[in-house]
């Protein structure tokens, strides 16, 4: 087994950071609504600020609606969540039907609220749910190594990423890059593979070192890059 | 009860992403395709009958597949027109004189056919790459879950074991290496089948720029550098496009230099290119002839009383009767090219005319068959519809038909035309075990 082309290396690893991305921004999102319902109704302000997209919304329920809904927007839910789904749908073989099945399930959540104009984030709870079970299905289903752990590195790559941008503490911060490290060596992968797949943007070393450093670097970065 | 059950059927079968593509106004669309709870149910003895038929018909077409990229017997004793066949866009020249792997050509075989009251007829062979045996296949699996008691009182021959028939064909034909199924992309109308296909045979789904030759060897090349030898393609490109140095030039979806590894028999192409020749609409009309030829014996399965306009006296009657016929484009399929006579105002069927007294190769004209209705559920209420069968007929070492098959039925109740291009749904195919 472990046939993964470089084509798909680069779908699995990408279908882990968008799946990431759906799911952590969604619980930061969580944390900041609850301020604006009683304490700061700008607060999607500061995080717009934090995840680099310009706060082009009108007030929080424009910030919520479209934020979340708009998948016309490549800076919303929808559209992460869709990106998602492009990356898995080309890896059925790979991922099994079961997997796959919990990425159609989450966006016919989001589907189905804005059909019906339910904008409330509530609802993201489900999709969360959902994340949660695919997460559990990569796990259980899938049987390739490989293709695990580059949906696995995706995954911890882009937590990683959020977690700088929002500030969270070291501990939790640490936790993730060693899982990441753990993944990611794994792979074993050399220098031109990692060109191949655009894994972490590195573009002249290999393996262990290489990946430590960028992390140690990314652990180092202020908010906001 | 099942058909209690269609709305959870179908929101199981979008679950797991059951869709095919169509292209509207430039754009990609996934849909849906809607299943309908009741199932065709074809008795055991109807079956037995229906499978003698169909192995008959694919032998048939398989010979004369040999026949006609080798020596062309049926053509020097005057059978089918010489300039019939070289007219066809299905016919490959370069596919002349290539033996493909245990001299299979018609690996997997689509057959569509309607019933009558007077039994079945045959409306098409699809040769190059019939797809939807994967629909029936998952709406089984779902509706077994959901009505587990259907399944346990009704003697239903069971459908689940497709993927493990293609694979033991792809076995058979395999000439040392792993099995692929290689697609265009996702963005192929069928492209869920492929990459389910795939998951329940255990082959590799190979896009565009995965496979590779060297030295007339075909490799799946992997992402940490390693390469992996491929004894056997299921190939879901159509044949033009599978190798841009052989045919297509401009094709970025093929894999150049894949028929010279072919010719020299060292990976097997399912289905063999060039097979077009033999699903062309025009060359239909000759199976029964072929059936004859090769076999010598009686055809079992009737075709669709069909007129060749490339025939002078077909073309007259064609042409006198052209409100009372259903007209076929040769190189159209999915339901497109298809125009009935009878839809047609004065000024239509004169320009129809027009275009069949100067292109008469290009079409064929069938009588208008009255198949039997099936029932459809629309909302609580059963109504009856249009429907045709795809079966399944798998040449590895043995020919056998799948004991299932597609079903699909036009939601339109004016329309005969049931693909689901064109807005149709599907049912499962119960074939009774006794």
């Amino acid at each position: 087994m472990d046939n993964i082309s470089i084509n798909r290396a680069n779908y699995l690893y990408w279908l882990g950071r968008y799946a990431e991305r759906v799911y952590t921004t969604i619980s930061y999102l969580r944390h900041f609504y609850d301020e604006m319902v009683d304490k700061n109704p700008m607060a999607y302000s500061e995080f717009c600020n934090r995840i680099g997209i310009v706060n082009k919304y009108d007030n929080k329920t424009d910030f919520i609606k479209n934020f979340i809904y708009d998948e016309t927007s490549d800076i919303s839910i929808a559209y992460y969540l869709n990106k998602t789904y492009d990356n898995g749908i080309v890896l059925r073989d790979v991922i099994t039907s079961k997997t796959l099945s919990y990425i159609q399930l989450a966006c016919n959540v989001l589907n189905t609220c804005h059909n019906r104009e339910e904008y409330i984030i509530v609802n993201l709870q489900i999709v969360t749910d959902h994340l949660i079970g695919f997460w559990g299905a990569v796990d259980d289903y899938i049987l390739e190594n490989n293709a695990r752990d580059l949906i696995k590195a995706g995954k911890y790559i882009e937590r990683v990423e959020l977690y700088n941008r929002f500030e969270e503490n070291k501990d939790i911060k640490k936790a993730t890059m060693d899982r990441l490290l753990r993944y990611a060596i794994n792979l074993k992968m050399d220098k031109n593979t990692f060109q191949d797949i655009n894994f972490l943007n590195i573009t002249d070393s290999s393996n262990y070192e290489y990946i430590k450093k960028y992390i140690d670097e990314l652990s180092k970065a202020e908010v906001g890059q | 009860m099942l058909t209690q059950h269609t709305k959870l059927v179908n929101e199981w079968l979008e679950r797991y992403g059951v869709k095919f593509g169509i292209y509207k106004n430039d754009k990609f669309i996934e849909q849906l395709f809607p299943f309908d709870a009741i199932p065709r149910i074809i008795e055991a003895d109807k079956f037995a009958l229906l499978e003698k038929g169909l192995i008959q018909r694919v032998c048939a077409l398989n010979l004369f597949l040999k026949d006609i990229y080798s020596n062309r017997c049926i053509l020097r004793d005057k059978i089918i027109p010489e300039e019939f066949v070289y007219s066809s866009k299905g016919f490959f020249a370069e596919c002349c004189g290539i033996t493909p792997p245990k001299g299979i050509y018609s690996h997997v075989a689509g057959i569509d056919l309607v019933e009558a009251k007077d039994g079945w007829y045959v409306l098409e062979d699809n040769l190059r790459i019939p797809s939807g045996a994967s629909y029936p296949m998952i709406a089984r699996e779902i509706t077994r879950s959901i009505s587990p008691e259907t399944f346990e009182k009704n003697k239903v021959c069971e459908n689940r074991n497709y993927a493990s028939i293609l694979s033991k064909m792809l076995e058979e034909v395999n000439c040392g290496g792993i099995n692929v199924v290689m697609t265009p992309g996702r963005y192929n109308s069928a492209f869920f089948e492929h990459s389910y296909l795939a998951e329940k045979m255990g082959a590799v789904l190979a896009f565009p720029g995965d496979l590779q030759v060297q030295n007339g060897v075909v490799y799946y090349n992997k992402f940490n550098g390693g390469k992996q030898r491929v004894g056997a393609i299921y190939h879901r490109v159509s044949d033009e496009y599978i190798d841009p140095i052989a045919f297509q030039q401009d094709s970025v979806i093929g894999v150049p230099h894949l028929m010279e590894a072919y010719k020299k028999g060292n990976v097997a192409l399912v289905n063999a290119p060039g097979n077009g020749i033999a699903d062309d609409k025009g060359i239909y009309y000759f199976v029964p002839a072929m059936i004859s030829y090769y076999l010598g014996e009686d055809p079992i399965l009737k075709n669709a009383p069909t007129y060749l306009p490339f025939f002078k006296e077909d073309e007259k009657y064609v042409l006198e009767n052209l409100e009372k016929l259903v007209i076929k484009d040769v190189s159209e399929s999915g339901g497109y090219g298809v125009v009935f006579g009878s839809e047609l105002s004065k000024e239509e069927r004169n320009n129809l005319r027009n275009i069949i007294i100067d292109n008469p190769r290009r079409f064929i004209a069938q009588e208008v068959i009255d198949f039997l209705d099936l029932m459809v559920l629309e909302g609580e209420e059963a109504v009856p519809r249009k429907a045709d069968l795809r079966a399944f007929v798998i040449h590895g070492k043995d020919v056998s038909v799948w004991k299932s098959g597609l079903t699909r039925f036009s939601r339109n109740p004016n329309s005969f035309v049931v693909n689901s291009s064109q807005g149709g749904g599907f049912k499962d195919t119960w074939i009774i075990s006794q």
